[in-house]
């Protein structure tokens, strides 16, 4: 009789241990989540229905693909906020985001192609640069919104010092400072891959120079300046020529371009695109070969 | 840092990064050349920085110019 509760006993318990650590090896579902990497987008189920920018173990912002289950464009802004605060539990653990953990959402507005965003005192620190890191970081997160073209922040009802009132992405990101002289300065913005070929790591430069944004763009990708960053483009492939008209930017390259594998040729298209779109205010960028029409992409759509 | 520059000196370093001479900025403001020198001077030494794209990499930085 004893033994027969005995085996019992222990049958019941042998069961609940195994439920129980069934139950902790199965993930908790969220409806957000974060992409681990950009480059694996098209493998993953959850196809990223938002951009946000994150930081990296070497201090740069990089873009990260995020799936939020909301539609409501209103509704996303407090979602999108919550990805970029400290110590964020749903992001990798390579990055992290900028936004102290103490600093509150008050309220926030959607009117036409602008956002505005009312937080607590605690978003500011005691450190410039924290803060415009955290300014840099919330504007172009939100500016990743599909047809949002200037972002408002204010704290516990004033404007932020030393910015203007609409934000955008004349505000820069990463940015590098490589001027010699004080005219023909040119700024733009570059995507690259960061080192770890995990992430796209755009940089903000201001230089120099008498070239077009597109040549600038071209150039920098063949032949990256910067040490912490890696292009996918190589030297063989040549844009032959290129124009801008009506709210289109034309982008015609030679047939070289054809010969990069499938996986390369993503990287390469999006590198190009993303800073494209970042320095043309154009809704479409047409994609030719030799003057033939390959493919076109929409903003926020590539 | 708020308002750093006074209007002039940033009317000053807004055309001189729109690639103006220092010529040309003391004609369109109807100041003599000396004037532009001077207000060009004065920035520099608050920003403590030698040389005029110096004083404008600090300015970008400061958004007290924007491109």
């Amino acid at each position: 009789m004893v033994s027969k509760i005995f085996i019992q006993k222990s049958l019941f318990t042998v069961l609940l241990m195994f439920l129980i650590l069934t139950l902790a090896t199965i993930p908790i579902i969220n409806n957000n989540r974060v992409l681990r990497t950009n480059l694996e987008i098209r493998d993953n189920e959850y196809t990223p229905t938002n951009y946000v920018y994150l930081i990296n173990q070497d201090h740069y912002f990089v873009k990260v693909g995020i799936h939020i289950n909301q539609k409501k464009k209103a509704k996303l802004i407090p979602n999108i906020i919550t990805y970029l605060k400290i110590d964020n539990q749903n992001i990798p653990n390579n990055l992290n985001g900028y936004i102290p953990k103490k600093a509150k959402l008050l309220n926030y507005k959607l009117e036409d192609d602008t956002i505005s965003l009312n937080f607590s005192k605690e978003i500011m620190t005691s450190s410039k640069e924290k803060n415009k890191q955290i300014v840099a970081g919330i504007v172009y997160s939100l500016l990743e919104i599909k047809s949002i073209k200037n972002i408002e922040i204010m704290v516990e009802d004033k404007p932020i010092d030393n910015y203007p009132k609409k934000l955008n992405h004349r505000i820069g990101i990463n940015q590098i400072y490589n001027l010699k002289k004080r005219n023909n300065i040119q700024r733009v913005t570059i995507y690259y891959l960061d080192k770890y070929n995990t992430y796209y790591l755009p940089i903000t430069k201001y230089i120099n120079s008498k070239k077009s944004k597109i040549e600038i763009i071209m150039e920098e990708l063949k032949n990256p300046e910067e040490k912490n960053v890696i292009s996918p483009l190589n030297n063989n492939i040549n844009l032959i020529n290129y124009r801008e008209e009506e709210n289109v930017l034309y982008l015609n390259f030679d047939k070289k371009i054809e010969e990069i594998n499938r996986q390369e040729k993503e990287k390469v298209m999006n590198t190009i695109l993303y800073s494209c779109f970042a320095n043309y205010d154009v809704n479409i960028i047409m994609i030719e070969i030799e003057n033939q029409t390959l493919d076109y992409y929409k903003r926020g759509e590539s | 840092m708020n308002n750093i520059l006074t209007p002039r000196e940033k009317e000053i370093f807004q055309l001189l990064i729109d690639n103006y001479r220092t010529k040309e900025i003391a004609k369109k403001l109807r100041i003599s050349e000396k004037t532009v020198r001077n207000h060009i001077s004065n920035v520099m030494q608050k920003l403590g920085v030698n040389g005029r794209a110096s004083a404008v990499v600090e300015l970008l930085k400061l958004k007290e110019l924007s491109i």
